[in-house]
């Protein structure tokens, strides 16, 4: 009986392997998964330091401790990203609501990404110029748009890749948790 | 006015499913229940099937070929622009058209096994087919359900297409997917083969017999698949690489080294009955990696450059076929394959053990790039972070089994079946033969050095030894074996060598194809240079020993992309001084398609055996400045080369005299007289 | 003068293997080994000979002079080749399956810069891994770093290669039970010598037991 149980293990092993597939495949069907995005490697760990310009005036200079100290937003845009105007109006809206937003400018014209706000609204708080990417690199971004989000300690605790909208507040940055510094009264309108 | 040609290739693909489905069922009733009616009943529906599917993809073609937008494929990966070569090869350059393709291979397999094996037993022969249109039947499902290649947009058909991809419109895409189906699909039979032997109860030295050419034809179809493959890799992608473990690449090398190692199980059981247990699995697991491909690259999981867009509820579906048809013959095989050990038996020494280790290193090596593939996979599903596993892992383990691998099988044609002593006659050749391998190595390796201007490689170092060595104990056992003849027989030498069957030169072929296959790899990783320089017209870049001139950009105009065109004049150096002027003339582009928005570099190149010479543009710079990629690369054209070999090698041994049809018509039991009777030597 | 010693060297190993390519398949009258051994060893070290001598010329010969810009300035020799090394090997965070190297992405380029600055100031090949894997995560390295789950990409292969080894070495050993009654009589027809290279026994008495031990086994079949 020994030989005969022993030509089960290749039907063994592509029962595992066919489990595997399945579990991805209902991942990937229930959006929670997404091959070609990339898990942040700088969840848990505090804002990289650094050195930049503001967008608005190149004279002052911005660095880490002006973005923390509270929960907030840090949105990677850019002029040359289409999704980014998409996701824009979101932006506004997250931001009337007293949000704080913090604008990444990613390897972009300055000129350009002013007049880009004047014509569709500011949300941020404070717009970091980086024509380098220097900070981007440091942060691990690949593509814009992508938004941070930052607890009150400075750690980055969650990275979305893509259009940031109510979808993704409500099932993904919602659960964190975190005390945002606004109206929680009007946590349902968002 | 609106096609009515869809439509009836719509029509066609629809009836193939009843077809096929009788082609699944009757045949296989009929061999279970000795009814003869219904056991030749087989080719007549193959047949059927064969005739709806062509039907079918005629008319998708013809509908790619006339733009008709109304059809929803066309109208993503056509446009009247595009070159009507191009618009053909179009037809399998998605998703929908490729299955279509895929399916329709396998009609013309089971359509060849249907007339070509009327001489195997009628109830094996019956469910073979029947296994072949089970798993039509599945394609079929997936096809008419799923990925509808005649699906229509006769509300608002766009006026002009898509355009098709500007990567795939090269004479790569006319010759690629075609030959890798034939290979890929061809497996299919040898699968049907293995369930059919399980069902029916008999699994011996006869069924090994069956399915050897089968399975033959279908490997060296595979082998020159992968090789287009990687040629066409080599001169669109504009990098100069050849091989880059990727995952879809690796789907289809899995079924290549899981068929290398079955048509060598063959051979064992064939002439032994040895390994039947074993062979039939590897049977089962080349057709079902060749499913495992099919998923991976149209499942959505993979990400890929090779890979189709696609989405997880077709994923499922393939995922289900596979459940039913891998899971299904595994199995059968797990309860129905023998567990009663031959009593041939054969000592450490010998033929039957030396193929065991072939298949065992073989094993290795696919188990390798499976576990390679399927880890990033695996990690991700159970939620456990995000890996990578490319060509720093895959080399590394690769490697060694390819050399461990070229060590035994120069010395495999030298032992006997069963039993061999290590006699001094025997190993005579063998020390001849590694002097002289070594000797070869250390002057190939000193002129390479000079010619490149590097320090000695070791790697190029044992490459060229274990190549050469490899090549000429294949070559010497020939000649031994041809003298051996002559002196029986009392001829000249040369017509002992020409009474050597085509089989056995189909073995010398093939693993002289190894070898040759593995210098190239190993010269061109050793030896291969790169420059990336900043060039403007008039510019010059020497190197390794060749002067590079730009001598003008030009912009032109293609059918559909806008181009701009650096010529290149090139000659060679001596001592710092050109030799002869610059006779080679390279022209590499940088291309933008206008319909599809997309930018593609088309790399020039100067190709001749001991080097390929290789440029590429990269990114315009400022002022009619060009990136410029140079490479060159020695001796990298022996790499397809020798797989060209290899399949040459399959070719000789499939048209080996004994598969001619000279045999005599078998009915009912097979005798192994007739075939010990035929068989030359091998 | 290089291109000229090459093709002497060449002319005179072909001559020297072709003679004895030509003996060994025996079209001349066969010599004996010892001469055979002789010849081979004289040609071994021949071939090491000249192989040191052109080596020694390879050191002498200058780099070729290029008037166009490298892209990059590399300080050093050993700098280009951790370079392109690097680039081949590390991932392109947002491409589909490409390295550093072959892709067009910008992400791409401006990894590759930051490579180029880090080797500059001096970072070791192992610092940069972790530079990018602190960023990008673990996916950028085409070689996984060795955890205990990645430990499986290599004992695994390394498990079957020596179980594969082991069931060899068990079916190869002695028949257990019955002995092989054709054992001896191959041994036989090895003595007169039909065996060498290659020939299979032509004897129909032993593919006639082969034939009946097949036979004997369908029927053991049948009764399962």
């Amino acid at each position: 009986m020994n030989a005969r149980l022993r030509l089960f293990i290749p039907l063994l092993i592509f029962a595992v392997v066919a489990l595997v597939f399945l579990t991805l495949e209902k991942r990937i069907g229930s959006g929670e998964y997404d091959p070609s995005n990339l898990p942040s490697a700088m969840l848990g760990q505090s804002v990289p330091a650094f050195n930049l310009s503001r967008l608005m005036d190149a004279e002052q200079v911005v660095d880490a401790e002006d973005i923390v100290g509270q929960a907030a937003l840090l949105n990677v845009w850019a002029t040359w990203c289409i999704a980014c105007r998409a996701e824009h109006a979101y932006l506004n809206e997250l931001a009337s609501q007293g949000v704080p937003i913090f604008g990444l400018n990613y390897k972009d014209e300055r000129a350009a990404a002013v007049q880009w706000l004047q014509r569709l609204g500011n949300p941020y708080r404070l717009n970091i110029f980086d024509f380098k990417g220097s900070l981007g690199l440091d942060l691990g971004v690949y593509g814009a748009p992508e938004t941070y989000v930052i607890d009150a300690q400075g750690i980055i605790r969650y990275r979305h890749v893509g259009i940031l909208d109510a979808k993704v507040w409500r099932e993904k940055i919602e659960p964190l948790g975190l005390q945002w510094a606004v109206a929680q009264a009007q946590g349902a309108a968002l | 006015m609106i096609s009515v040609i869809p439509e009836i290739g719509h029509l066609a693909l629809l009836l193939c499913l009843p077809i096929a489905t009788a082609l699944a069922v009757l045949p296989m009733a009929g061999a279970a229940a000795s009814w003869h009616l219904l056991q030749r009943s087989g080719p007549l529906l193959s047949s059927g099937l064969w005739l709806f599917l062509a039907v079918a993809f005629a008319c998708l073609t013809y509908s790619f070929l006339h733009d008709d937008f109304s059809v929803v494929l066309v109208a993503q990966h056509s446009n009247t622009a595009l070159p009507s070569y191009y618009k053909f090869s179009a037809v399998w350059g998605n998703h929908e058209g490729s299955l279509l393709l895929w399916v329709f291979i396998l009609a013309s397999w089971t359509l060849a096994v249907a007339y070509l094996g009327k001489s195997l037993p009628p109830d094996m022969h019956a469910r073979v087919l029947a296994v072949l249109g089970g798993i039509a039947v599945g394609f079929l499902l997936f096809i008419i359900f799923t990925s509808n290649p005649f699906e229509r947009n006769l509300i608002s058909p766009p006026l002009e297409g898509n355009d098709l991809n500007p990567l795939l419109q090269d004479i790569g895409l006319i010759l690629h997917p075609p030959l890798l189906y034939i290979g890929y699909v061809g497996f299919a039979v040898a699968f049907a083969f293995a369930i059919a032997a399980l069902i029916g109860g008999k699994l011996d030295a006869a069924w090994a017999r069956w399915t050897r050419p089968w399975t033959t034809v279908a490997w060296l179809f595979l082998t020159v698949g992968i090789a287009l493959g990687s040629w066409w890799a080599y001169y669109e992608l504009g990098w100069g690489g050849w091989w880059f473990w990727d995952p879809v690449e690796n789907a289809s090398f899995m079924p290549w080294l899981a068929g290398t190692a079955l048509i060598h199980s063959l051979a064992a059981t064939e002439k032994r009955g040895v390994f039947r247990s074993w062979t039939v699995l590897l049977a089962i697991l080349a057709f079902s990696l060749s499913l495992l491909g099919t998923f991976l690259v149209r499942s959505g999981i993979l990400v890929s450059v090779h890979a189709f867009a696609s989405d997880p509820t077709r994923g499922m579906f393939i995922l289900l076929f596979l459940a039913v048809t891998v899971g299904g013959s595994l199995l059968l095989y797990a309860l129905r394959a023998p567990t009663i050990k031959p009593l041939a038996t054969f000592k450490l020494l010998s033929r039957e053990s030396w193929l065991l280790i072939n298949n065992s290193l073989l094993a290795v090596s696919l188990a390798v790039v499976l576990i390679g593939t399927l880890f990033p996979l695996v990690m991700s599903a159970l939620d456990l972070g995000s890996y990578s596993v490319g060509p720093p892992y895959f080399n590394k383990l690769f490697l060694p089994l390819m050399v461990l691998l070229m060590l035994f099988m120069g010395v495999a044609p030298y032992l006997n079946w069963k039993h061999n002593r290590l006699t001094p006659v025997l190993v005579r050749p063998w020390y001849m033969v590694s002097i002289v391998a070594l000797g070869i190595a250390m002057l190939a390796v000193a002129l390479l050095s000079q010619r490149y201007v590097t320090q000695w490689r070791f790697g190029a170092f044992i490459t060229v030894a274990l190549s050469s060595w490899l090549l000429l104990m294949t070559l010497t056992h020939a000649g031994l074996k041809a003298r051996r003849f002559a002196s029986a027989k009392n001829s000249s030498a040369w017509q002992g060598l020409a009474s050597l069957s085509r089989s056995y030169w189909g073995m010398v072929v093939a693993h002289s194809g190894i070898a040759v296959m593995a210098l190239g790899i190993g010269l061109t990783s050793s030896y291969s240079v790169q420059k990336e320089l900043a060039m403007s017209p008039g510019a010059v870049a020497d190197v390794a020993g060749y002067r590079f001139v730009l001598e003008k950009l030009e912009d032109v105009k293609g059918p559909n992309y806008s181009a701009t065109i650096a010529s290149f004049g090139v000659g060679r150096l001596s001592d710092g001084t050109l030799v002869k002027g610059l006779p080679i003339r390279l022209q590499p582009e940088k291309r933008f398609y206008y319909a599809a928005k997309n930018v593609m570099t088309e790399a020039g190149i100067h190709g001749r055996l001991t080097r390929d010479l290789y440029v590429s543009l990269g990114d315009s710079l400022e002022d009619e400045r060009w990136a410029v990629r140079i490479y060159v690369k020695p001796f990298i054209r022996c790499i397809w080369l020798g797989a060209l070999m290899m399949a040459a090698g399959g070719l000789l041994v499939v048209i080996d005299k004994r598969y001619m049809p000279r045999l005599p018509v078998r009915t009912d039991a097979p005798s192994d007289t007739v075939a010990s009777k035929e068989q030359a030597v091998v | 003068m290089g291109g000229r010693s090459s093709a002497g060297c060449g002319a005179v190993s072909v001559v020297a293997m072709s003679n004895v390519g030509y003996r060994l398949i025996g079209c001349r009258p066969s010599i004996s080994f010892s001469q055979c051994l002789r010849f081979a060893t004289v040609f071994l070290a021949g071939c090491i000979a000249l192989g040191f001598s052109l080596n020694a010329n390879a050191q002498v010969a200058a780099q070729g002079v290029s008037k166009s810009d490298e892209l990059r300035a590399f300080g050093s020799t050993t700098m280009r080749s951790r370079y392109y090394a690097l680039i081949n090997e590390l991932r392109c965070p947002k491409c589909q399956n490409q390295n550093l190297s072959d892709s067009d992405a910008p992400i791409a380029e401006d990894l590759r810069n930051e490579l180029f600055s880090l080797l500059d100031e001096g970072y070791s090949d192992q610092e940069i891994r972790d530079f990018m894997t602190a960023r990008y995560g673990t996916f950028v390295l085409y070689q996984p770093p060795l955890t205990r789950f990645t430990l499986a990409l290599w004992l695994v292969p390394l498990g079957l290669l020596l179980i594969s080894g082991l069931i060899i070495w068990r079916m190869t050993g002695k028949p257990r039970g019955l002995t092989d009654p054709n054992f001896e009589h191959h041994a036989s027809l090895q003595k007169v010598g039909a065996v060498n290279a290659g020939i299979e026994p032509i004897s129909m008495k032993v593919d006639a037991l082969d034939r009946h031990i097949a036979e004997l086994e369908r029927t053991h079949e049948h009764d399962k």
